[in-house]
């Protein structure tokens, strides 16, 4: 392999790791048009509860999150194995999830792992398939800490009022 | 890996292949990052200090200046957020700060990057009684977790990337009573250190 194969090699490595953090990002700020990114338009998702294709998970899965009041999804351990335009990965992922059950909010904590196929065309990587995999969750009673106010001035929201798509991260205006 | 190293964290090296410098800008961005979380958690303030540029502007708990050691701190009103963050560590038994999707949004010769990172903290509370405990401590000891996002603007100036703007946004939280077992049963050689007793600063000594 040539150093500028070598290069290469971790640019697209760079790539398709920055897919499950779009994917993340997109989820928790139910940000439908990132999500719809991420996936190739005829990609496919199985995720136990909905298979099919990938406009339809985005649909699915936007509609069962935004009834929920904190979503935040974080991965870590990502393996990629890269054969030429296509690449299969292992992705680690843990999901924090408040949301309500019979009128009472509970915290859900769930980890588990995304089985992907990913495709480059054109130069562009995005997601082929991607098999969403439980390992372990539990659910329990929630602490409803967004009733103290230190905590609410900067708390997490969704596109487009969290602090993301704010020309304040950007240091653009003023608080 | 030495304090020594562990204080480069940011410094990067200036090569003619763009797709190459950005590579390493994120990592060196990335593990800015991550040191703030290492210094965090050992509750070693030199390490904190060297994360920021001068200048550099905090809003997470603490609003005003990330790092000014001449703005002193007066009971009830730190000086800056790292005598914001000294004290509220030490009302803890231990923390561990952790990092998962990385964002680092920059352009292929830009000094500057917009960051968003993923962060998971766990924190054991000291309680009522016990004279670090914090004025909100609980009759117990006390789970702490918490989930969110650091978004910063970061700078690259002589060649090093450092914090220029940190603000902290909360995702998520959760208070409990710790289980009965668990931590206390862990060898003492293998628990962590919220200072440089911890096992990180001795691994070059001990690994030979």
């Amino acid at each position: 392999m040539s150093r500028d194969d070598q290069i290469q090699a971790l640019l697209d490595r760079q790539a398709i790791t920055e897919l499950s953090y779009r994917y993340s990002r997109a989820a928790d700020r139910l940000d439908r048009e990132l999500l719809t990114s991420v996936y190739w338009p005829d990609g496919t998702d199985d995720h136990g509860a909905f298979a099919g294709s990938a406009p339809d998970y985005v649909d699915w899965v936007i509609n069962l999150l935004s009834s929920w009041i904190a979503v935040h999804h974080d991965n870590t351990n990502i393996l990629i194995d890269i054969d030429g335009d296509t690449a299969t990965g292992e992705v680690h992922w843990t999901g924090y999830y408040t949301y309500e059950i019979n009128g009472q909010v509970h915290d859900h904590l769930a980890v588990g792992r995304y089985i992907d196929r990913y495709e480059r065309r054109a130069g562009e990587w995005r997601i082929k398939h991607r098999t969403c995999l439980s390992d372990w969750s539990r659910i329990e009673p929630s602490v409803d800490w967004r009733t103290d106010p230190a905590r609410r001035r900067l708390a997490g929201k969704r596109k487009p009022d969290d602090l993301l798509y704010s020309a304040r991260r950007l240091g653009i205006a003023a608080e | 890996m030495t304090i020594e190293h562990m204080l480069q964290a940011g410094r990067v090296a200036s090569v003619s292949d763009p797709h190459l410098q950005m590579l390493l800008d994120k990592q060196a961005c990335a593990e800015v990052m991550m040191t703030y979380c290492r210094a965090i958690d050992h509750r070693d303030e030199e390490l904190l200090r060297s994360v920021f540029h001068p200048g550099s502007q905090h809003r997470h708990g603490f609003i005003g200046p990330s790092s000014d050691p001449s703005r002193p701190s007066k009971p009830g009103e730190p000086g800056d957020f790292v005598a914001y963050a000294l004290g509220v560590l030490a009302t803890h038994f231990r923390t561990h700060h952790q990092l998962g999707n990385i964002f680092i949004d920059v352009e292929p010769g830009a000094v500057v990057a917009y960051t968003e990172a993923y962060f998971t903290a766990y924190h054991r509370m000291r309680p009522k009684g016990d004279p670090q405990a914090s004025a909100a401590a609980y009759d117990t000891e006390m789970d702490y977790w918490v989930g969110g996002r650091y978004m910063d603007r970061m700078e690259k100036r002589d060649n090093v990337w450092k914090i220029a703007h940190r603000t902290g946004i909360t995702d998520w939280q959760r208070i409990e009573s710790p289980s009965s077992s668990g931590y206390n049963a862990i060898p003492p050689e293998t628990r962590m250190q919220q200072n440089r007793d911890d096992f990180l600063y001795h691994r070059r000594a001990f690994y030979g």
